[in-house]
């Protein structure tokens, strides 16, 4: 049943006076102008925005030709290969993939978010734990993540040293960043020791060559694709692009725009591990995982290019629209829909929710443009807003 | 146990919550599908857009604001209404005290904590509608004339460097662009025939327009819709020499921290010619943080339907701008009333750039 928007006023008016979320989202909006300084100017980025753009528009036009050539590309690598039309196509497909009685590691990805795909495995009786911070931060406190690529956002160091505390049964000094990330590193490295499965998501996915691009700070989604034998990889169909220098091109834009000036770490991987080295025979797993399996989602991205929604399909997830938005720097995530918060997460919303679920949302936008002003794709985010508003105020005017 | 309709608790409810503003009944049941939950009243879309309409429907504009009281700031200045170059006010300059009546009462209302009272009074409350005139009414001509002067200042700055312009009067309509920004594009798309209609029976091939809301909505929306639109829609800033303008008055070596209004600097990409302005004129202006391209909003296009979201944006910004210098600079009739509204909340004292020159 979605909201009325008089419950999402209620709520939108409440979250106002949420000292520790207000809190956060300003030290982080803050921060990341810093970074945003950074690189907005650079050569290089500045070309590569332009490149990146050209990629997502043929995206938009090609989705289902791309999709199916990126499937036929995995299976040629030995890699299992699904597509998944809804979100219970693709809840069932990692179920039966995983099974019960396993330990399973995720990074993230707001695919899964989606499905709830966490929840849906831990109730089919299996271990399930996050392996990024932030997104293990909200695991334990049992939230929505509060921002596309920072899910703790919302979390202040003091609330990090509770739920540690809470989880981890002992104390934490919040001013010891150092000794709190260590000790979910501890945590999890025996659980990624110990997991049959790791799920991991997509950046962006080589039509050509089937090769699976993700970008990361931690190094959490190199661990979490190659220590547990299987890797389960899940991402939306609009992830997929012509070629892997496209690919590479679109995660390092994200990484660029998601405010880390020099990304850490970009994986791609084409396949499960094997090695030849004895007598030119393969054998698998080598170090790597020993079999790899790729779950396309749509969820209702393919409708949304046949809609003014089709412009928010060329999102590559980067959430700086998010972090200049002065309605999300009062509300955080409470503006938003179950998964998906403030600008391009309402068109999102949208998208993978239904347009009902956004609609109460839509009038809390300034469109201001901020959104639109960052966007390294230039989606117009306030304007698709807009067509979304302008669509429930009519129907609301004619009844 | 049941509820019954209390007329003492209704009439201390409106009076703690109103301030005695809003004492008229009206009984159209435009609160009907308001909501209260035991401690607040809180405004649904179509108590909004109904007022809005109701409003339109009466006097052209949403603020229910009378034709006089758009045109008196002309009183005594001789302008042509036969002119093909016209200023174009938008009535929002003059406008800035209603809204500010308007969005503040909502605030109150919205605000009143009627403890268990709740849904008595919103019982009674829904069959008395929410009427505004009384709150005007209490506008005193002082309120009025500081924004009235700064439409006169415009025809100043245009007239030093040689640009005469006529005004349409009572002929010149409200652009529609609130209607716009809530998505009631029907009601938007007719106001605007309305408008250019007006423009095409006085003749008029150039307007000059003031504010950055009714910029946008002729020059960028208008051609949407209207096919054979072609009118020439022209900014101030686009058109006043910076050569000749100086900072005057009191507000002379003021420090004034510059906000760009979003639509300004984003939409219309005005910023520069904002900054070029006022350097000529020798302005004491400091950059603030979020500034130029990235301007951070006032609020202002979502103080109808989430008044308390918006003056929550309105605060964050002007605290800001108060990091930069104790008085701030603006270039909206918009983001003017969002940061006088606040004024005595976050002590940051807000001029329109109309105001600092000559």
């Amino acid at each position: 049943m979605p909201k009325s928007f008089l419950d999402v006023k209620k709520e939108m008016y409440d979250a106002i006076s949420d000292e520790k979320m207000r809190i956060g989202v300003a030290r982080g909006m803050d921060s990341y102008l810093k970074n945003y300084e950074k690189v907005k100017d650079r050569p290089d980025v500045v070309q590569l925005r332009s490149e990146v753009k050209a990629i997502k528009d043929y995206d938009v036009k090609h989705m289902e030709e791309l999709y199916k050539q990126a499937m036929e590309a995995l299976v040629r690598n030995g890699v299992a290969a699904y597509y998944a039309d809804t979100k219970q196509d693709a809840l069932e497909t990692v179920g039966k993939l995983v099974g019960t009685g396993k330990i399973v590691v995720k990074s993230k990805s707001m695919v899964t978010e989606e499905l709830g795909l966490r929840h849906y495995l831990q109730e089919r009786g299996n271990e399930v734990w996050e392996t990024d911070l932030g997104e293990l931060i909200i695991q334990f406190r049992n939230e929505k993540p509060a921002h596309m690529i920072s899910p703790a956002l919302h979390v202040p160091r003091e609330a990090v040293a509770e739920v540690l505390k809470k989880e981890f049964g002992r104390t934490f000094d919040p001013n010891d960043l150092p000794g709190m990330v260590g000790a979910v590193r501890d945590f999890l490295r025996s659980k990624l020791l110990k997991a049959q499965v790791g799920i991991t998501g997509i950046n962006a996915i080589s039509a050509m060559d089937g090769t699976v691009v993700t970008v990361e700070n931690e190094a959490n989604i190199r661990l979490t694709s190659s220590l547990p034998p299987m890797n389960v990889v899940v991402g939306g169909i609009e992830k997929v692009v012509p070629t892997t220098l496209d690919a590479v091109k679109v995660a390092l834009l994200q990484g660029y725009y998601g405010g880390s000036p020099v990304p850490t770490y970009v994986n791609l991987s084409a396949g499960p591990s094997g090695t030849r080295d004895i007598e030119k025979t393969l054998v698998r797993p080598a170090q790597g995982s020993k079999e790899m399996h790729v779950v396309l989602v749509n969820n209702g991205r393919l409708d949304a290019t046949k809609t003014p929604l089709w412009d928010t399909t060329r999102c590559i997830r980067c959430g700086a629209c998010q972090l200049v938005c002065p309605t999300y720097s009062v509300d955080g995530p409470t503006w938003g829909g179950p998964t998906y918060t403030a600008a391009v997460g309402l068109p999102w919303t949208a998208i993978t929710e239904g347009r009902e679920a956004a609609e109460p949302l839509s009038y809390f936008c300034l469109e201001c443009d901020a959104c639109n002003n960052i966007c390294p794709v230039q989606i117009d985010i306030s304007g698709t807003i807009r067509w979304i508003k302008k669509m429930s105020t009519e129907e609301l005017l004619r009844r | 146990m049941p509820i019954e309709a209390n007329e003492e608790v209704v009439t201390s409810g409106l009076k703690d919550a109103l301030d005695g503003t809003y004492p008229a009944a009206r009984g159209d049941n435009t609160l009907k599908s308001a909501q209260a939950d035991n401690t607040r009243i809180l405004l649904d879309r179509k108590d909004v857009f109904q007022t809005l309409i109701e409003n339109w429907k009466r006097t052209s504009n949403p603020v229910g604001m009378k034709a006089e009281e758009l045109v008196a700031w002309s009183k005594g200045l001789g302008l042509s209404s036969e002119s093909d170059t016209i200023l174009y006010t938008g009535g929002l300059y003059q406008m800035i005290p209603f809204i500010n009546a308007f969005v503040a009462g909502v605030e109150r209302l919205e605000s009143t904590s009627v403890g268990g009272a709740g849904f008595k009074v919103f019982r009674a409350l829904s069959s008395l509608g929410f009427d505004v005139s009384s709150a005007y009414a209490a506008l005193t001509a002082g309120d009025k004339e500081r924004f009235n002067r700064i439409v006169a200042n415009v025809v100043t700055l245009l007239d030093r460097s040689g640009v005469a312009v006529g005004y349409l009067g009572h002929d010149e309509l409200y652009s529609g662009i609130l209607f716009h920004d809530l998505g009631m594009d029907s009601v938007f798309e007719e106001q605007g025939r309305a408008v250019y209609g007006k423009f095409k029976e006085h003749g008029v091939k150039r307007v000059i327009t003031m504010d950055p809301h009714s910029t946008m909505a002729l020059k960028q929306l208008y051609p949407q819709f209207i096919e054979s639109f072609d009118i020439e829609v022209r900014h101030y800033m686009e058109v006043v020499d910076p050569g000749i303008a100086v900072t005057k008055g009191s507000l002379k070596g003021q420090k004034f921290a510059l906000h760009d209004p979003c639509v300004l600097a984003r939409k219309l990409d005005l910023w520069r010619n904002y900054r070029a302005l006022l350097d000529q004129a020798g302005a004491d202006v400091v950059e603030p943080i979020r500034s130029r391209s990235m301007t951070f909003c006032c609020g202002g296009p979502i103080e109808n339907i989430a008044p308390k979201v918006s003056s929550e944006i309105t605060v964050k910004r002007a605290m800001e701008l108060k990091q930069a210098a104790e008085a701030a600079l603006v270039a909206c009739p918009i983001c003017l009333a969002n940061f006088t509204r606040v004024e005595r909340k976050t002590g940051l004292a807000t001029f329109d750039v109309l105001e600092v020159l000559r």
